[in-house]
């Protein structure tokens, strides 16, 4: 950071906002309360009308890896996609959310997935996708037979996931329903390749208000975290997580907005939309949602301080809190209308991680799972380091049904590009400590953030360690922090100085692209070759 | 400007010579197995050692692949025996997985050698790592807790032909149990992957003057 990345007052009182207010007139009140109403989209519009083209390219360039990413990919053979297809399907068939988690999928899906051998090709390397001609004739034959689609409601392990990613693919689905199974999840997975055009927009947008002082460096973050094969991979297969990235950089975006421009509210609407559409994506979402809360409480104390009149922000505040609220009490509703406890799968989670285990021993567990342990703490992954072995080889490649990294080497080779980056950044940072020291709440909030997430999903891990082992330890659940990792290069490339700067910029942004390209290779060998 | 542009050039020129590298490679392809088919499994936790007798070492074996399952699996150490002499030995370092294989490189022997016995030796675990293969009598020398089991084995080496003589038919393979099917799969893949990198260079030289 420098200092003129400190340089716009945080509490300062936008233009923006005076704006907003001027406008208010007897005549245009009828005008106004449309506006308000539709306050999150018309702020969206504005935000797609400022964004740079660079911006635009680096959401084209993730879409198009994502659409890559979907075509390279055997069908079925992404993390749980038979289960979130299975959803969509029940969905878009029935008009109906899935009643259960165990049962037969329907009919075709069945078949299907019987015809792809899915269950030989999965977690069995040794393996290829089908490829005999007598192969070949019975999945044709089997795709032009007018199969059940409905089958016992059951929407495998993702019946238990909120609903709005699967209405949104419900309509992919809709489209492709003269097509066969096949074509429609190719529909489907190109919706999740758009999100990730989506992620990349809010990411580099993300980076350009939190380190507003050395454009070119933008592209560098927006570029590296945008086309980072696993948010293609992911992106690129039916999947809520491609959604919950989404949101999670328009929130990430709004956040940075605020705490440099101040908290209109329109970007309060926005913030409290986006954070109800979350929690309708993936429960996963809870994880950043203290954090989010504690921000959007900073940003709102310094944005009240400084407006003339605040009823119009107090309003907004006070409906963007509604919004969110508005799913859970569904949920809530709906769980104790079927005779479950309250908050359903998280009821079963908290009994779980308060059943015979004490919480210092699920803070330690939680703790070994991301860091080295420290004296005297349990050795809950014996024979491992959690930190190099899991999430860093295989934040390298992971793929297909986590069954697909690269080799050894290349994982021993990629420690040297990655301490590359986190000492040019430390250097950025510590060159900009007196920018760091006047930002110290706002970092803080996104620290808050990231420290949620990886809390939820340590102690969920906690809960099914047992059974999983190491499972939970998947690097794609960390995705929502996209955009933190955007500020990450941005700022190893200002790391490197006004000279060599953008020089080394160049290399990131193609150390990036070699990355992805080069896993989809991996993958195109361990499936084809 | 014109430093952006060098490293540009340069940084492109690199990865196209690490593909070319990497495509004029060999897949490794299985030389020989030991037979076993796949109908019993057991759960063994670490660290612990399991050997089993093997008929034939191929020659040039360059890895040695064995039914080994686990979410995050343990160190693996293997070493191939010939009368208590080390053949050739290798490692694989923790964390591989979700797989119900491991794959250990292992140095090439430049002949075939007959009798031989491979010895596993797994670091401690997180969880039960799962041994497949086939039962075997009480005659099996393992000290892994479990009932004797016999894995099964698969021999590596790599292929005689290069990732390049190898893409028509694996693009023609990509089209297949897919949407889009036939070669249009490849096409666009390909086609993706030089959009990216022209729209990559472009936008270095837009933004990053």
């Amino acid at each position: 950071m420098s200092r003129s990345d400190a340089a716009i007052p945080p509490a300062s009182a936008p233009r923006s906002l005076l704006r907003d207010e001027q406008q208010r007139g007897p005549g245009a009140t009828w005008r106004m309360h449309v506006r308000r109403a539709l306050g999150p989209a018309l702020a969206c519009r504005r935000l797609l009308r400022r964004a740079p083209r660079a911006a635009w390219a680096c959401a084209i360039m993730a879409a198009l890896s994502a659409v890559g990413w979907s075509v390279i990919t055997p069908p079925f053979q992404t993390p749980d996609e038979p289960s979130h297809f299975a959803y969509v399907q029940v969905l878009a068939e029935t008009g109906r959310l899935p009643s259960k988690q165990t049962g037969n999928l329907s009919t075709e899906e069945e078949i299907v997935l019987r015809d792809l051998h899915q269950d030989e090709v999965l977690w069995h390397t040794n393996w290829h996708t089908i490829s005999t001609p007598a192969q070949q004739r019975r999945l044709h034959e089997d795709l032009r037979a007018p199969l059940d689609r409905h089958g016992e409601g059951s929407g495998g392990v993702a019946a238990t996931e909120p609903p709005l990613y699967y209405a949104l693919e419900a309509l992919p689905y809709k489209l492709g329903a003269g097509g066969t199974i096949l074509d429609r999840l190719a529909l489907m997975r190109l919706v999740s390749a758009l999100l990730a055009g989506i992620t990349a927009l809010f990411t580099y947008m993300f980076v350009r208000e939190a380190l507003p002082s050395t454009p070119w460096a933008w592209t560098v973050g927006g570029f590296a975290a945008s086309l980072q094969p696993l948010l293609g991979f992911m992106s690129g297969s039916v999947n809520p997580d491609a959604l919950l990235y989404a949101v999670s950089a328009a929130l990430f975006y709004c956040l940075a907005r605020a705490f440099a421009r101040g908290l209109s509210p329109r970007l309060a609407l926005s913030i409290g939309a986006l954070s109800a559409m979350g929690l309708l994506t993936k429960l996963n979402f809870l994880g950043i949602v203290p954090g989010l809360a504690l921000g959007t409480v900073i940003v709102a104390a310094r944005s009240l301080k400084h407006r003339p009149r605040p009823h119009r922000l107090y309003a907004s505040l006070i409906l963007g809190a509604a919004l969110p609220a508005i799913p859970v009490i569904a949920y809530v509703a709906k769980n104790l209308a079927s005779g479950q406890a309250g908050l359903g799968l998280l009821s079963n989670a908290i009994h779980l991680t308060s059943k015979g285990r004490s919480p210092l021993d699920e803070a330690a567990y939680i703790w070994d799972m991301y860091l080295p342990r420290l004296p005297g703490m349990s050795n809950y992954f014996p024979g491992l380091s959690t930190t190099r072995e899991l999430w860093f080889d295989r934040a390298v490649g992971l793929y297909g049904w986590l069954d697909t990294h690269f080799p050894t080497w290349v994982e021993n080779v990629a420690l040297i590009p990655t301490a590359v980056v986190a000492l040019l950044a430390g250097r950025s940072l510590v060159l900009g400590r007196r920018a760091i020291r006047a930002r110290a709440l706002e970092i803080g909030v996104y620290a808050t953030m990231a420290l949620g997430l990886m809390v939820l999903i340590g102690a969920d891990s906690y809960t099914h360690s047992s059974i999983e082992g190491a499972g939970w330890v998947q690097p794609r659940y960390l995705l929502p922090l996209l955009p933190l990792l955007g500020a990450v290069f941005c700022l190893a490339a200002r790391g490197a100085g006004r000279r060599l700067g953008p020089a080394v910029g160049v290399l990131l942004m193609l150390l990036v692209l070699a990355h992805d390209l080069f896993s989809q290779l991996q993958v195109i060998a361990r499936y084809y070759g | 400007m014109h430093v952006v542009r060098w490293t540009l050039a340069i940084g492109l020129a690199l990865i196209v010579t690490a593909l070319c590298l990497v495509l004029s490679g060999s897949p490794s392809i299985v030389k020989a197995d030991n037979g076993v088919k796949i109908h019993k499994f057991e759960y063994v936790g670490g660290p612990a050692s399991i050997c089993q007798s093997e008929k034939l070492l191929p020659r040039d074996t360059s890895a040695i692949r064995e039914s080994l399952s686990a979410n995050a699996g343990p160190w693996v150490a293997i070493r191939v025996l010939s009368g208590g002499r080390v053949l050739t030995r290798g490692a694989r370092a923790g964390g591989w997985g979700v797989n119900s294989t491991v794959t250990v490189p292992v140095e090439p022997l430049s002949a075939a050698v007959h009798h031989v016995r491979i010895c596993t030796t797994l670091g401690a675990t997180v969880e039960p790592v799962e041994l497949q293969g086939a039962v075997v009598g009480g005659s099996h020398d393992e000290s892994v807790g479990a009932r004797p089991i016999r894995m099964r084995v698969e021999y590596l080496h790599p292929g005689a032909r290069s990732w390049w003589s190898l893409a028509a038919g694996i693009a023609r393979h990509m089209g297949i149990g897919h949407a889009p099917g036939g070669l249009s799969g490849a096409l666009i893949v390909l086609l993706i992957a030089l959009v990216l990198v022209g729209g990559t260079s472009r936008l270095i030289t837009w933004e990053l003057r």
